[in-house]
């Protein structure tokens, strides 16, 4: 089962690029004036809000990598938590099935109950807890992280 | 004279942003899962930041430099 974060998630993100997107679109009316005003041409105005636009676009293009190389691998032996921190920083972390004590779902908000998405905690032997947060489909995760940890158990006797 | 320095300092911004986009678009070469829409995102957003780029650079050579 591989799981990223629940796509609200980034939507929120998107929703504030695209406000900032739409800033010279509301500010072109003014432009006439702010030539007559300052002497800068409105060319020159219109080449600095297209440089604005291609930061927006480039920052809302990093925000989608962030999201989407996000991933929690659930497989039958191990859960695998790949995190994408910035662009050139990246946390790939495993810990076997068998380690696994106790599982918690956390549904922090209204939004959390209405979209359906939580955290799932995993407390296993070692002292570490373990995340998986923002996701979707979590009482499905947690019954199979359960399932695959009793089997692993069983085996293990 | 201005022309030459507002080439160079728009020809850096160029180079930082393409470096910043193509370093992106590795990322998703190197590490995305096979079979999902992320391809398709992926074209809207190198759709977009081109033709951004075209008209920027269009507009570039329209300013009244000298």
């Amino acid at each position: 089962m591989v799981l990223h974060r629940h796509w609200i998630v980034i939507v929120l993100k998107f929703l504030i690029g695209v406000i900032l997107l739409t800033l010279p679109a509301v500010a072109a009316p003014f432009f006439p004036a702010a030539e007559t005003a300052s002497g800068i041409s409105q060319v020159a105005l219109w080449f600095f809000a297209l440089i604005y636009l291609l930061a927006i676009m480039v920052i809302m293009f990093f925000f989608w990598i962030d999201y989407y190389l996000d991933i929690w691998i659930i497989t039958s032996e191990r859960i695998v938590d790949i995190n994408q921190k910035g662009l050139f920083n990246r946390d790939v972390s495993e810990f076997m099935l068998d380690k696994v004590q106790d599982i918690t779902i956390e549904i922090p908000n209204m939004a959390a109950s209405l979209l359906r998405y939580g955290n799932i905690i995993i407390q296993t032997a070692g002292e570490r807890s373990f995340a998986i947060k923002q996701v979707p489909r979590i009482y499905e995760a947690k019954n199979l992280i359960l399932d695959y940890t009793k089997k692993q158990n069983v085996g293990a006797l | 004279m201005s022309f030459i320095v507002a080439l160079v300092l728009y020809a850096l911004f160029l180079a930082v942003y393409w470096f910043f986009v193509l370093s992106i678009l590795w990322h998703v070469r190197e590490y995305a899962m096979p079979q999902d829409s992320s391809r398709l995102v992926i074209w809207v957003f190198l759709g977009i930041i081109v033709f951004l780029n075209t008209v920027s650079l269009a507009l570039f050579f329209s300013l009244p430099l000298t």
